[in-house]
């Protein structure tokens, strides 16, 4: 039992070393940003594919934005993927249609496997550019995004990118700006310091791209990954392609405004990154392909964090049957406080990160907020292991994933 | 006092303890001071001339005094609905005679001229500066932004702090150095000595103009798609060799002189191109990048640490307008970039060797 403490330990002390490796470097290190100079080139033709399942709070917002971005108009197409609704976004997909013929082609599937990869799967025979952007329907792009979201693809080891997301509905209660803070630390510190590193970047699904022939070289898109964007990730990495990070490349989206929608959408993410650790872990540590070595740690590492959740809560009643069985002699004492201490002050929401990526935004009053994301972290690592156990249970079971669609909150069009 | 007084005061100790680190988190839950969304551009795309578009917005309240002193040859001193004080010159050439310097070296006013304006030599500009005509710097001045409606000259030894736009050609001469955005509407000429940061002109030619001749670029064969070859280690593409398709090299990459590349290439290490290499599509090295002699390259370039590029060289073209973009740049005399030229930290023009 003591030895299986120390293992959690070491693990944590390893996720430890991680974050404090990452948040140093996002502070004082070399910052990477080798393709946000490119503001004039030729510019290749650009498909915008824009996952919209009844979407029709937002759809407007969004089409309205990309028809606002500077980027040649002869070379960008929006192909919105209207993925079996059943509120009013057809009807408004076909008014932008209308409105802007040639530059919205409509997209509307009525049958099929659900979920986004699916919808994008099923899209991909209308798409004939190289570059494909994504968005999801409650995202707002800025007039240069197109292009900054184009420009990595002009590095031929670029197989994806992806942009930063910041939420806009900040002010609504004490959830959104505990996610603004979260967001910023996952983005600002964590995202950026892998592209300084030359780690593992993570594709996030939307405010993102791919290359049409690296997304064919992989196999396209997965219709059974409950997160398409990580499996992408990994699928890319193991091919010999690698994701970008642009930082300055920043998108407004909407963040859940209550407990429950939070919390199944964290749950979704969750099991979409155990199923992909499940399939791609054990390949990408020790198969044989081009990834670096620091590229397959990190990666691993990655695939690993919301494992342990789990991982740590098993620390926790380890630590209290080691204490009351009598089992922890003096050095497991120390290895039981050093758990509780970190435990209690950081693992996987990462205080530090989120701490310096704040600094690094310039936001000076909302660090008062940080000590109120022991809440969400509270919510976050039991959801996680719910997530993580049911997902054993489910798979005893022969159980299929279920797909969940993240709510929308917008009253109105912005 | 009673066991139960003691318990209830030590909880109540513990609980004041415990809730103390959370008072200004409290304070700021309940008084949301700082709720807004984190800024992100909506509206431009970080286009080189956006300052140059928002200060012609700015001076249409001044175009009545502009159009006014263009006519009498007068010279009119007001105040902008910002309260910034200007002057408006109706003949250029007055700026010579007129006590524009204080006794600091600095001149503080916002300067405005219907025609060509002189300006004398050693004066720091504080404010900025708009001509409706050619702008004629002195040595050795310092400005914080310069729009001219036409030609701009900058003598020798001129810095710009800001930026500086020209509608028709900008001229920097030697030892300029150029630390804020410089653009022009149709070209940008920089002597030897001059130091920069991004530049943007359809055409930027380094040294003397009759060194920078129009490039006869191969046709562009624009496909993102190419065959792709990825090398582990180090790479030798030889003289004169053809390589069809993009390149990925997780090593160092040369080129010999004259080969020929139809498709991107990217090194992970240094890149080294020999003479009279051509390369259809773009460049990317995640350290030094060294280009040598009368190169064409259709670009983008991007070297992630230093860039040499060598006398003749030719980025882009006027129908092909691309980026050139490393942290630190060393040009020589004789290069032409049509586009964007833009140092991270520094980059320099050098002598042909």
């Amino acid at each position: 039992m003591i030895y299986a403490l120390y293992l959690i330990v070491a693990l944590i002390c390893i996720y430890t070393a991680r974050h404090y490796w990452f948040t140093l470097n996002r502070l004082f290190g070399f910052q990477r940003h080798p393709y946000i100079d490119i503001d004039i080139a030729d510019w290749p033709p650009v498909t915008i594919l824009v996952a919209a399942h009844n979407e029709e709070k937002v759809i407007a917002n969004i089409l309205d934005a990309l028809m606002a971005a500077k980027y040649p108009r002869d070379k960008m197409l929006v192909l919105p993927v209207n993925d079996r609704s059943t509120d009013d976004t057809r009807r408004i997909i076909d008014q932008f249609v209308e409105r802007y013929p040639g530059r919205i082609r409509a997209f509307h599937r009525t049958t099929g496997k659900g979920g986004k990869a699916a919808a994008l799967k099923d899209a991909m025979e209308l798409v004939e550019t190289e570059v494909i952007l994504i968005f999801d329907a409650d995202y707002i792009p800025g007039a240069g995004l197109v292009k900054q979201l184009t420009a990595p693809f002009f590095d031929p080891e670029i197989g994806g990118v992806m942009g930063r997301v910041v939420p806009i509905n900040v002010s609504t209660n004490l959830l959104t700006r505990l996610l603004d803070l979260e967001r910023s630390g996952g983005y600002q510190v964590d995202q950026q310091a892998r592209m300084n590193l030359r780690l593992v970047p993570k594709h996030g699904g939307t405010v993102a791209g791919v290359r049409r022939s690296a997304l064919r070289e992989i196999g396209g898109w997965n219709d059974n990954s409950l997160t398409e964007d990580t499996d992408l990730t990994y699928r890319l990495l193991l091919h010999g392609w690698k994701t970008a990070y642009q930082n300055r490349s920043e998108c407004y989206e909407e963040v859940p405004e209550t407990w429950p929608v939070r919390i199944r959408q964290i749950m979704r993410w969750a099991k979409g990154h155990n199923q992909a650790m499940a399939t791609y872990g054990l390949r990408l540590l020790l198969g044989r392909h081009s990834a670096s070595l620091r590229e397959r740690i990190d990666g691993t590492l990655l695939l690993g964090v919301y494992f342990m959740a789990p991982i740590t809560l098993l620390g926790w009643v380890l630590a209290l049957l080691v204490f009351y069985k009598g089992l922890a002699p003096l050095h497991g004492i120390l290895a039981l406080l050093s758990l509780t201490a970190y435990s209690a002050i950081g693992n996987l929401a990462a205080f530090f990160e989120i701490a310096a990526a704040i600094r690094l935004d310039g936001n000076r009053r909302r660090i008062a907020l940080l000590p109120f994301l022991l809440l969400g972290f509270a919510v976050s690592i039991f959801s996680v292991s719910q997530a993580a156990a049911s997902q054993v249970w489910d798979a005893f079971r022969g159980k299929e994933f279920h797909w969940d669609k993240t709510e929308r909150f917008r009253k109105v069009a912005l | 006092m009673t066991p139960n007084f003691s318990v209830a005061a030590l909880l109540l100790a513990a609980a004041v303890l415990v809730l103390l680190p959370l008072l200004p988190s409290l304070v700021e839950l309940k008084f949301k001071s700082d709720i807004k969304p984190l800024n992100v551009v909506q509206q431009h795309a970080g286009e080189v001339g956006y300052f140059a578009e928002s200060f012609r917005a700015y001076l249409s309240a001044l175009k009545p005094a502009l159009e006014k002193c263009a006519l009498t040859g007068t010279t009119e001193i007001g105040e902008m609905p910002d309260g910034a004080e200007y002057l408006v010159l109706g003949r250029g050439e007055d700026a010579l005679t007129l006590p524009l310097r204080r006794p600091d070296g600095s001149c503080s006013i916002f300067l405005a001229c219907s025609t060509t304006l002189l300006v004398p030599n050693d004066i720091t500009f504080t404010r900025d500066i708009y001509v409706n005509g050619d702008f004629i710097g002195g040595q050795g001045n310092q400005y914080r932004a310069v729009l001219a409606e036409k030609q701009i000259h900058l003598a020798p030894r001129s810095r710009i702090l800001r930026w500086i736009h020209a509608r028709e050609g900008l001229i920097a001469n030697s030892d300029c150095q150029l630390l804020g955005r410089v653009s022009s509407d149709k070209s940008i000429r920089l002597a030897t000595k001059c130091q920069f940061v991004r530049l943007n002109a359809p055409r930027i030619e380094i040294g003397s103009s009759q060194n920078a001749t129009n490039p006869s670029l191969p046709e562009r064969i624009v496909n993102l798609a190419s065959r792709r070859v990825l090398h582990h280690g180090d790479f030798v593409l030889g003289r004169g060799e053809v390589f069809r398709g993009d390149l990925v090299v997780r090593g160092k990459l040369r080129i010999g002189e004259g080969a020929r590349i139809y498709g991107s290439i990217k090194s992970e290490k240094d890149m080294v191109l020999e003479t009279a290499v051509v390369v259809n599509g773009s460049l990317v090295s995640e350290r030094k990048m060294r280009i040598g002699p009368r190169c064409l390259l259709y670009g983008p370039v991007i070297a992630e640490r230093d860039m040499f590029i060598a006398t003749g060289v030719r980025c882009g073209g006027l129908e092909h307008q691309t980026t050139v973009s490393a942290r630190r740049i060393a040009v020589q005399d004789g290069a032409v970039i049509f586009g964007t030229l833009w140092a991270r930290e520094q980059g320099h023009v050098v002598a042909k060797t």
